[in-house]
């Protein structure tokens, strides 16, 4: 059963359309990433939620009742924001007592709260530091502290990794989903990455020029993305509409509609397999593989393979027909 | 984990609101205004009018030869004064903005000093120079400056004048400078156009909008120069406030005084819009590049000329205020301490003087007044403005009026004005703070304001999700990093009502005058005895405010290492 419910969600700025009808579930315990390009209407549409702007049209439904007359004061909803928003003139502590001040608890409740969430976020001894002394991952950390420190029923992270640099990512990306899982809210995460939304999210939803085009589990999305824009922004590339080798693919599939050819498709001659002449561009190395591009009959296609092929050598390439996939449009 | 997540939340309220009503923030503002100022200003208009209609005869005096010439050299001296403050701060511009040097700093809190000293401090101070008698004035009367003579009065105006404006002058031409590319000039330079040359047709169009600014704010503070002009002109030079002043304190003609305070306003307000959109044209973002230079790394030439500058202004700026000192401990030309003595003394024992500690006593009771009047009113009135809503950007421009409207003339409204119900307060001792408050609390918007506007949005959203209310975020966020600018403000407020001398001289009561009225009269009574107290009590003045502006100036760094 979904906790949070919205419903036919829009929103324009100055006629421009930001939401055309979001609907969307989160589910009790589930982490969802709302991924898409920026301007895609993924902040708006938290900040809906959160109680920060209000929709044009819609309902946000929270365990069965309306939020559309809670301020956001009063939904108590976590909002961790994208450059954390810490106080500055609050130290380590305070900023995370800070809602819990507002409870109204007393000093030695908040003191023993504040430290069990320090020890959760890894930063036990810093409670005394200044917020301006401290580094984005630490800030970052903060941040999460004090969001969760009003034991909120939702909690919301846009961009959450936005402001650190690469090698700490992947690592505290990871750890926040685990530390979202140890309280066992559910959260909604904002992200324009979608390696970010696959490492921590249960379900993914693609958001696209105010649109949701898909909302499944990563796994579930990248075997079968609906359509094209999912599909190369989740960074299936090869994506054949027309030309050539879009003739030649209903030809020999008897199939129609727009075609997408996964990376791991090329692979040794075969029975079923459809084989064409192709031109060898680069090969990057990947690290794990090779990422090659090629160009067989007029179109340019990527693929992910164990060893280089010679660059500017003409050769066959055949493509298993069960990594042929066609989408909706 | 020990985490009690399942707390359970109280019933969710109905009430939407998410911001505190920060328009109706300006209501206290605005009834402050309507009566304090509109109501006063108001008054004062009418009566001129109304007596120009009903009985023209109580005017006949604005015919003769003697008020279009005071209004003339209202006109001229204010407009020469701009010019000689102008030529003088433009040097020291370049090499502010473009340089930086050992004691840079505090050449810039020096030169500033002045700006917050009380008129009649400075103009005690220039009396001593024009003083062939005293330490100083001997030696500039062997130099030949203010020798005794005809012109004596207006030299001493207009020195006093731009020894006043030279900092705000220095201030706004300099940091609008310091925006400008230097690359602008050097492809000037390139293109084969001398220094003059690169100078006259590239920074100082690109300048004209500051200089324009500052000019025309000098312009209109000396346009409404009182006690300088009061103090050191003597009967030879008057301009409209000490011929409004007359009028309405000694001759008793009031209509007369409605009449030349209404032609003050029509002058004072024109300027101040023109000025407006010029400091518009000088807020916009130019390039945020800062190219500064140690002055050591300068050529040879400039450097001198640089150095040669620095110095002398700095000599210049101290030498009147070192002369008060030192005549304070010189009563009758022998070294003394009497005269700080005599600050405790009523020497005639008459009801209307007071012992000058007495007076000090009163002045820092207004002051303290004052700031608590005009801390608030900012605050609220810069909430307001912060908002940016159309109501806001039309109130803006009015609410700064009172800062720069004739002191002389709100004096005048408030006698006239609120001597009956339902503000009756002509005897009360609140209407000093209250005119010291109205003129402070535009100081106190436009520190807190740019403090507000970098306090970011979502400092208060994320206040506001962790379930902070509309008052509870401005209490808790707003007010504690507005503390500072707030403080700044409130130091501002206390150091104009210390040495608020035009409107103050109207409506204090005579048994109870504050240090800079105190001063007055005894500059202008005879007698060693008075001098000596005027000196004593002058020098304690300058040195309470100059403390006030060094924690303001201490306070102010502090507030931008913050942000």
């Amino acid at each position: 059963m979904a906790l949070l419910h919205a419903r036919g969600i829009s929103k324009a700025f100055d006629g421009h359309v930001a939401l055309h009808g979001i609907d969307l579930n989160v589910d009790e315990s589930e982490i969802l990433a709302l991924l898409g390009p920026s301007g895609c209407g993924k902040t708006t549409l938290l900040r809906i939620i959160a109680g920060l702007e209000t929709p044009d049209a819609g309902d946000i439904l929270f365990a069965g009742s309306d939020m559309k007359r809670v301020p956001a004061h009063r939904r108590h909803f976590g909002l961790m924001f994208q450059d954390y928003a810490l106080f500055p003139h609050l130290n380590v502590r305070e900023n995370i007592a800070y809602g819990l001040t507002l409870q109204r608890l007393g000093k030695k409740e908040i003191d023993k709260r504040v430290d069990a969430l320090l020890e959760l976020v890894n930063l036990a001894g810093f409670a005394e530091r200044a917020v301006t002394e401290l580094s984005g991952g630490e800030r970052q950390r903060v941040a999460l502290a004090r969001s969760l420190a009003p034991s909120p029923r939702l909690l919301m992270l846009d961009e959450p990794l936005a402001a650190l640099d690469r090698a700490l990512r992947d690592h505290l990306g990871l750890e926040i989903r685990n530390i979202i899982k140890k309280v066992g809210i559910p959260a909604i995460l904002v992200t324009h990455d979608q390696s970010e939304a696959f490492a921590m999210a249960d379900r993914v939803a693609v958001l696209d020029r105010g649109r949701i085009l898909q909302c499944d589990t990563p796994a579930a999305l990248y075997a079968r993305p609906a359509n094209a824009a999912v599909a190369s922004f989740i960074g299936l590339g090869n994506v054949i509409r027309e030309g050539e080798l879009h003739a030649k693919l209903c030809a020999r599939t008897g199939r129609s509609g727009i075609f997408l050819i996964r990376p791991d498709a090329a692979c040794a001659e075969g029975g079923k397999n459809i084989c064409l002449d192709a031109r060898v561009c680069e090969n990057v190395f990947r690290g794990q593989h090779y990422q090659t591009r090629v160009e067989i009959l007029g179109a340019e296609l990527v693929f992910r393979l164990d060893s280089p092929l010679p660059a500017g050598s003409r050769l066959t390439i055949c493509l298993d027909e069960a990594k042929i996939q066609t989408l909706g449009s | 984990m020990d985490l009690p997540l399942d707390a359970t939340h109280g019933e969710l309220s109905m009430n939407a609101a998410r911001n505190i009503p920060r328009t109706w923030l300006v209501l206290p503002v605005a009834l402050f205004l309507a009566a304090f100022y509109v109501y006063p200003l108001w008054e004062v208009l009418s009566l001129g009018l109304g007596q120009a209609v009903k009985d023209v005869s109580t005017l006949a005096p604005l015919l003769s030869s003697y008020y279009p010439r005071v209004v003339f050299f209202t006109f001229w001296q204010a407009v020469i004064s701009s010019i000689l403050t102008l030529g003088a701060a433009l040097p020291g511009a370049y090499v502010l903005a473009r340089h930086d040097f050992a004691g840079k700093s505090l050449f810039e809190t020096l030169v500033t000093i002045p700006f917050v000293l009380p008129t009649v401090v400075v103009a005690a101070a220039f009396r001593t120079l024009a003083d062939p008698d005293t330490l100083l004035g001997s030696l500039a009367s062997h130099l030949g400056i203010f020798t005794d003579g005809e012109q004596q009065g207006l030299y001493l105006i207009l020195a006093a004048h731009v020894f006043f404006n030279f900092s705000l002058a220095l201030r706004i031409i300099g940091s609008f400078w310091a925006r400008l590319h230097p690359a602008m000039t050097e492809s000037a330079r390139m293109a084969g156009a001398t220094p003059w040359q690169a100078f006259r047709t590239v920074t100082l169009p690109l300048l004209s909008p500051a200089i324009a600014a500052a000019g025309l704010l000098v312009f209109i503070f000396c346009f409404s120069s009182f006690g300088v002009v009061l103090l050191l002109g003597g009967y030879r030079y008057s301009t409209l406030e000490v011929e409004i002043y007359r009028q309405a304190a000694h001759v008793f003609n009031l209509p007369l005084a409605a009449v030349l305070s209404i032609i003050q306003l029509l002058v004072t307000w024109g300027a101040m819009r023109v000025q407006s959109r010029f400091q518009e044209r000088c807020t916009r973002p130019l390039s945020p590049v800062t190219n500064i230079v140690p002055l050591t790394r300068a050529a040879r030439t400039p450097r001198l000329l640089a150095r040669g500058y620095l110095t002398a202004v700095s000599l210049v700026l101290v030498a009147p205020l070192l002369s008060l000192a030192l005549e304070s401990l010189r009563p009758d030309q022998a070294w003394s301490l009497a005269a700080y003595a005599g600050l405790f003394e009523n020497p005639r024992g008459s009801v209307f003087h007071v012992p000058p500690m007495a007076a000090m006593g009163n002045s820092l009771l207004y002051a303290l007044a004052a700031t608590l009047m005009a801390v608030p009113l900012g605050l609220c009135a810069a909430t307001f403005v912060h908002t940016r809503s159309r109501l806001a950007r039309i109130l803006d421009p009015l609410l700064m009026l009172p800062m720069t409207t004739s002191a002389v003339t709100l004096g005048f409204g408030f006698i006239i004005a609120l001597d009956q119900p339902p503000l009756h307060l002509r005897s009360s001792w609140v209407l000093v703070p209250i005119a010291h408050a109205l003129v402070a609390f535009p100081f106190v918007l436009r520190t807190v304001l740019p403090a507000l506007s970098a306090v970011p949005a979502e400092l208060r959203e994320a206040a506001s999700t962790l379930g902070a209310g509309p008052w509870k975020v401005w209490a808790s966020i707003d007010l504690p990093l507005l503390s500072r600018a707030t403080l700044l403000g409130a130091l501002y407020s206390f150091v104009i009502s210390l040495g608020e001398f035009g409107a103050t001289i109207f409506i204090a009561r005579p048994h109870t005058p504050t240090l800079p009225m105190a001063i007055y009269r005894n500059l202008s009574l005879p007698g060693s005895q008075n001098h000596a107290q005027a000196m004593a009590s002058a020098t304690l003045l300058m040195v309470l405010c100059a403390l006030c502006f060094l924690m303001l100036e201490r306070c102010k760094k502090r507030m931008w290492g913050d942000f």
